[in-house]
């Protein structure tokens, strides 16, 4: 097949876009390309492409979660109460975030699968939900070593080394932990999706859940699956992000939400797939990441980021709807 | 054509259109004498639908040439055809659902014979001379459109056409949602159009009403034309044969397994209150017929056997073993394959590529440990695609991008790919064109040549006579008739479905003994 240029613009443009960008800011601030300071970005966008791919899967599924952002922020709130307060291990504090995940996956599961609430609403409701009930146990304070408390005893717990390596040791001194997390769980999902046969019918509930179903697929099943699988791995992006920050920070998960659907949809119009895709929410989630990396280093004013991702989440929306080939 | 004395109406010659890699015009040319009535026809994916889009400036054309009245017509858009008296009607409803009969009759004229906007009584007076001209018949012009029956909005879609006072009307599957009489009344609309000068496209995949109302026909295959007769001079079934391009006395294969073991087996089963004490017994290599009227509980007892609803009384066998088929999934593992009667809804996904519908059924034999063999899925779907006989660009191409007919071909072809050994069909012919049907009986024959038993529900006598060896008629909820096809006739089974059976003596109390 010969490639046009539409066709050119469908499958490559925003790689194309993504070297140009590259190449620019290179040659603009050369101390851009420095393998540090590349790793800086994906360690930057890490959190973010994290919650996107969860998102992906629920959209592959047909559905959508909006409660990512806010589950993130609630878990790391849970891990910093969990170290703080009760003054647990690393691995109970991980523990308890992952099992907290799960069981929000499953709440999000039962509205939408078995209440049968539109995805959009019942995600959004847990959103809020969550975003309240991470301010309860601690009045609406963050959470640091030395809390006092609502009781008024002073917190005895602290960031345990383990755990704070989780946001911040580079494996070899080069490679962030929270990238190299990303990069597992996304190729174990992106496997999963594009080269199994589960895969395969996550992709097909979401084009035709019924004709899915007389094909003998558990269609339930799977689109329970499908908020465990997002929760869960949102809860992953909350424990690095605790990691991170080392407290538990009551506003920690402002705008997670809006940049992780931001970066799957920007994934559509990733190699012409026109349909949500774990690389392609990758691959957007780290665009924008160069772009913001870049235009800070070349003195862009941060007030602008906003902007910024508006702009490219239209340009991407732009190619999979106005361009991606529609019979007449 | 310049040595006669009146140009034609409309005049298309030599039109090519291609999508990608799919040729959908391929030098098609359409002739359209003033003041006759022209039928256009061919099967699903023959180009009808794109001429037409061509005609109406909405696909542009790679060759070919358009001319009205002997002027050449370049440049066409949907507002040039307007203007020069082309009116369409489709048979999608293009309407707006809030706006009263008038408002809609009038949109975006509503200027016309006022000079200050809208004068309501006039309008309201022009709209009711319209519908009573054209149809005969009162509309409540204060009704909105959404409150109106579907075929009442597509009368006020053709008097809205006409009230531009167009030279050349076409109409594109007018009738699908129509009852009889109001067909009748549309054609009687047509013909006094004709009377009043009015040249009329008419686009249709019901030969009857083709031969009842045209004057010319023009047949298009594979996107050219390849026949212009005169209806009324061709004799029954010629137009059918010049459609699909061979005799239609190859619709039917015959060809008959010897029946083999009992594969379904349905001893006393009800289906909610509606339907009762259903027995019967179906065996490889078998093709049984289901039909009855609406309500008479044979597309719930589908519908059950799909695992889509309870089954309240009675056992179920399936290959010898009882079958609780409480889900489809269930019913799937038992190697019951199902193909709903409502493909574009139930039966494939339209944004996954041929290859991923046609593959769906049958992950598990494509895949070891869950991992997919793509080699062999491609292999399998290319094998599919040419047995079936779509025709697509590639296997990847969006099923949303082929036509009705072959988006059909793909919904069962999940199934073949599986090689099941029970088949359930529900009307898997419905909308479907003649050539295309053709395929679909050959395949369901073949199914049953392997040994598969199947399961048609049909309301259409010839398909049940031609396809079948036994025929159940439902009615009211049970089994009141069984017949050998080759021992009945439309006549009787339509009896049956009408009357619950009377005529076929005794029936109802015959069956279920012979089915256990």
């Amino acid at each position: 097949m010969t490639l046009s240029p539409r066709r050119l613009a469908i499958d490559y443009g925003l790689l194309i876009l993504l070297a140009g960008l590259v190449a620019v800011f290179a040659v603009a601030e050369p101390a851009f390309l420095r393998v540090n300071n590349l790793f800086s970005i994906l360690q930057a966008v890490a959190i973010v492409a994290l919650l996107g791919v969860g998102v992906t899967v629920t959209m592959i599924a047909g559905g959508f979660d909006l409660s990512v952002g806010g589950l993130a922020a609630f878990v790391q709130m849970a891990a910093a109460y969990s170290l703080v307060v009760l003054d647990g291990s690393t691995g109970s504090a991980i523990l308890l975030c992952l099992g907290l995940g799960i069981l929000v996956g499953l709440g999000n599961a039962v509205l939408i699968v078995r209440l049968g609430i539109p995805d959009l609403l019942a995600t959004l409701g847990m959103l809020f939900l969550l975003a309240g009930l991470q301010l309860v146990p601690t009045g609406g304070r963050s959470i640091a070593p030395g809390l006092i408390l609502l009781d008024g005893s002073t917190a005895q717990g602290t960031f345990t080394d383990g755990f704070l390596a989780l946001g911040r040791h580079r494996v070899w001194d080069i490679l962030p932990v929270p990238v190299l997390v990303l990069a597992v769980v996304a190729a174990a999902l992106w496997l999963v999706m594009a080269w199994t046969r589960f895969g395969r019918v996550f992709y097909a509930i979401g084009g035709n859940e019924l004709a899915a179903r007389l094909a003998g697929a558990p269609t339930r099943l799977y689109r329970v699956a499908a908020y465990v699988i997002s929760a869960t791995v949102a809860s992953i992006g909350g424990i690095l992000l605790a990691a991170r920050i080392g407290r538990g920070d009551v506003s920690a998960g402002n705008g997670l939400m809006l940049d992780a659907v931001a970066a799957a949809l920007i994934g559509h119009a990733v190699l012409g797939a026109n349909r949500p895709n774990i690389l392609g929410t990758v691959v957007g989630a780290v665009f924008v990441g160069v772009l913001l990396n870049g235009l800070t280093m070349l003195n862009a004013p941060y007030y602008l980021q906003d902007l910024v991702k508006g702009a490219v989440l239209i340009g991407a929306l732009a190619v999979t709807y106005g361009l991606a080939p529609r019979r007449a | 054509m310049t040595t006669s004395a009146v140009p034609p109406a409309l005049a298309m010659r030599g039109l090519v259109a291609t999508f990608g890699p799919t040729r959908a015009l391929d030098g098609a040319s359409l002739t359209v004498a003033p003041g006759t009535i022209h039928g256009l026809i061919g099967h699903n994916g023959a180009g009808k639908s794109t001429l037409i889009k061509v005609l109406a400036g909405l696909v542009t054309p790679q060759a070919g040439t358009i001319a009205l009245d002997g002027a050449t017509v370049t440049g066409m858009t949907p507002g040039r055809a307007e203007a020069l008296g082309i009116a369409f009607i489709h048979q999608e409803r293009l309407l707006v659902p809030t706006a009263t009969v008038g408002e809609a009759l009038f949109l975006g004229r509503e200027s016309a014979g006022s000079r200050f906007g809208i004068r309501r009584g006039s309008l309201r007076r022009r709209a009711e001379a319209a519908l009573e001209r054209v149809f005969g018949v009162t509309l409540p012009k204060g009704a909105l459109i959404r409150d109106l029956s579907t075929a009442q909005q597509q009368i006020v879609q053709i008097t809205r056409a006409l009230l531009a006072d167009p030279k050349i009307l076409v109409f594109d599957e007018p009738t699908a949602a129509l009852a009889q009489r109001e067909v009748e009344h549309l054609f009687a609309a047509i013909r006094r159009l004709k009377a009043q000068g009015l040249t009329t496209l008419y686009i249709s995949h019901y030969l009857a009403e083709i031969e009842q109302l045209c004057d010319t026909v023009t047949v298009m295959r594979n996107g050219r034309d390849v026949a212009h007769v005169d209806p009324r001079q061709v004799p029954e079934g010629g137009l059918a044969q010049l459609m699909i391009g061979r005799p239609v006395t190859e619709l039917y294969p015959r060809q008959r397994a010897a029946a083999g073991e009992p594969v379904l087996a349905l001893a006393g089963v009800g289906v909610g209150p509606g339907v009762r004490d259903i027995s019967f017994t179906l065996r490889r290599g078998e093709v049984l017929g289901l039909t009855g009227l609406l309500g008479s509980g044979a597309k719930d007892l589908v519908r059950a056997l799909f695992g889509l609803a309870p089954i309240t009384a009675g056992t179920v066998t399936v290959d010898g073993q009882a079958a609780r088929l409480k889900n489809p999934t269930e019913a799937v593992r038992r190697g019951i394959a199902l193909v709903p009667e409502d493909r574009r809804a139930h039966g494939v996904a339209l944004d996954l590529g041929i290859r991923e519908n046609l593959t769906l059924a049958s992950l598990g034999r494509l895949s070891r440990w869950g991992w997919l063999d793509r080699e062999a899925e491609r292999r399998r779907a290319l094998d599919l695609i040419g047995e079936l006989q779509v025709k697509t660009g590639g296997p990847d191409a969006p099923v949303r991008t082929l036509s009705g007919g072959n988006q059909q071909k793909v919904a069962l072809g999940k199934w073949l790919a599986r090689e099941a050994h029970l088949y359930i069909l529900d009307e898997p012919t419905i909308g479907v064109d003649i050539a295309a049907k053709a395929e679909i009986y050959r395949l369901i024959a073949e199914a049953a040549g392997r040994g598969a038993g199947i399961l048609l529900l049909s309301a259409d006598p010839d398909e049940l006579l031609g396809l079948c060896d036994r025929i159940l008629v439902l009615f009211r909820g049970t089994i009141v008739a069984e017949h050998e096809a080759a021992g009945t006739d439309a006549g009787t089974l339509l009896q049956a479905a009408l009357t619950g059976g009377r005529g076929a003596a005794g029936a109802a109390s015959t069956v279920p003994a012979h089915a256990a």
